[in-house]
């Protein structure tokens, strides 16, 4: 590297005076031997002069000052009037990503999404037989039974059966104070998550327990969502007790 | 105590309002949106002045605050500001020799000023115009002393690569001197 290499590379630093003295004498040095380098170093000290005039002339105007002064002197006479406002801005965003987080989650389960399909396909437009009480034991699902009836809520089963491939529910389906709703238990995989809020999938709402080795998918539509909430944390307490029991870790 | 407060923000922080709104003005569309920044900028540096140390540097500081407010108002800002850093440099191709006309207009200037990329503009600025060391921008700008060096390198050659070719008379200029 020649001098006029190693000058031109300091120039910048040079005539903003940030070099070092060592260095500092060393480029002045050089200067006075190299009219090259003594031209670049003018340009660059020209530019700077041109922007500092042309650039640098302006000022605020004392509209804004006054402006700011008063805005300031509000905060400090207010100070929770910022607070507040960055309260709510903080509100607002987690709500936002809050609403995100609850719909990436119900994509994220296809577990969920399968729940929602086998309450469409079962519960609403009737592709399983609808049963009593008295034949969904018949047809094996004694045990679960007396968990799930809830005359509190105006609750009753009046379908049982098993569907879906992958994985392969049990699904009852429930008159709950005259709508209808589906609760489906399926072997705990690693597509279900361990703790899921309430979801919204379309025109359902989603709720889900797990216990160590089943997920519990309870599927209701969202105009039924003021006795159909109160009903599905009664009756995802109910299966999960049942379900932990028959787990033996309960 | 509020108002003990409120004065020493007025000492120590709206003396720097004049640079702010300048620097603020090249990077926004009109006086008007270049106010709004600026007063937004101050706010937020009042809602954070309790967390200023007295005896620093309050224009870094301020500084600081105001290229974040100018980096939430505008996106795309903050993708600019990181994409040159790591991009190879040529600078032969940058390395134009001639020298700049001694008086040019003050749109050509503004003109290329304005085509810089924000990276580079930003620390002209401050170093050119306002006159702050390398220290000062690294704090406001939250990068690296040699980052700023290498920004301030780049961007003046750049924006005297742009203003030559303005000049009749620096061609001419440039001919006789080869």
């Amino acid at each position: 590297m020649n001098d006029c290499t190693r000058t031109a590379a300091l120039l910048d630093v040079y005539a903003d005076d940030e070099t070092s003295a060592e260095t500092n004498a060393l480029v002045h040095e050089h200067l006075h031997t190299c009219g090259r380098c003594a031209r670049e170093l003018q340009d660059i000290l020209s530019l700077r002069a041109e922007l500092r005039s042309l650039l640098g002339g302006e000022h605020a105007s004392p509209a804004l000052r006054g402006r700011i002064v008063a805005a300031v002197d509000e905060r400090a006479r207010h100070p929770l009037v910022g607070t507040l406002r960055n309260w709510l801005a903080l509100a607002s965003a987690a709500a936002v990503l809050l609403a995100l987080w609850m719909m990436w989650d119900i994509r994220a389960d296809p577990l969920a999404e399968a729940a929602v399909a086998e309450h469409v396909a079962c519960a609403l437009h009737g592709r399983a037989t609808r049963f009593a009480d008295a034949v969904a034991v018949e047809r094996g699902y004694p045990a679960a039974m007396p968990w799930i009836r809830d005359a509190a809520h105006d609750s009753h089963v009046v379908d049982a059966h098993t569907c879906g491939d992958e994985p392969v529910f049990s699904h009852l389906v429930l008159s709950v104070a005259g709508s209808t709703a589906s609760i489906l238990i399926a072997p705990r995989t690693g597509a279900a998550r361990a703790t899921i809020p309430p979801t919204i999938h379309g025109n359902f709402e989603v709720g889900v327990l797990t216990t160590p080795k089943h997920v519990v998918y309870v599927v209701f539509e969202r105009s039924a969502a003021g006795v159909a909430r109160e009903w599905r944390a009664s009756a995802l307490e109910r299966v999960g007790r049942f379900l932990q029991q028959l787990e033996g870790t309960l | 105590m509020a108002t003990a407060r409120l004065r020493a923000f007025e000492d120590a922080a709206l003396i720097h309002l004049d640079e702010l709104f300048r620097v603020g003005r090249r990077f926004t569309a009109d006086t008007r949106e270049a106010e709004d920044l600026v007063q937004e900028t101050y706010l937020r540096a009042w809602e954070a002045f309790d967390r200023f140390e007295p005896g620093t540097n309050c224009r870094a500081w301020l500084y600081r605050i105001f290229f974040r407010t100018l980096s939430a108002r505008r996106h795309e800002l903050r993708r600019e500001l990181a994409m040159f850093d790591d991009q190879p440099f040529d600078e032969d191709r940058l390395a134009d020799r001639r020298a700049i006309e001694p008086s040019i207009a003050r749109h050509q200037i503004e003109k290329a000023f304005a085509g810089l990329p924000v990276a580079f503009a930003s620390v002209i600025m401050l170093v050119d115009v306002e006159g702050l060391s390398y220290k000062e921008v690294s704090a406001a700008l939250d990068v690296p002393v040699g980052t700023v060096m290498s920004r301030l390198h780049r961007g003046r050659r750049l924006l005297r690569q742009r203003l030559v070719p303005t000049s009749p008379v620096l061609v001419a200029t440039s001919r006789d001197r080869s």
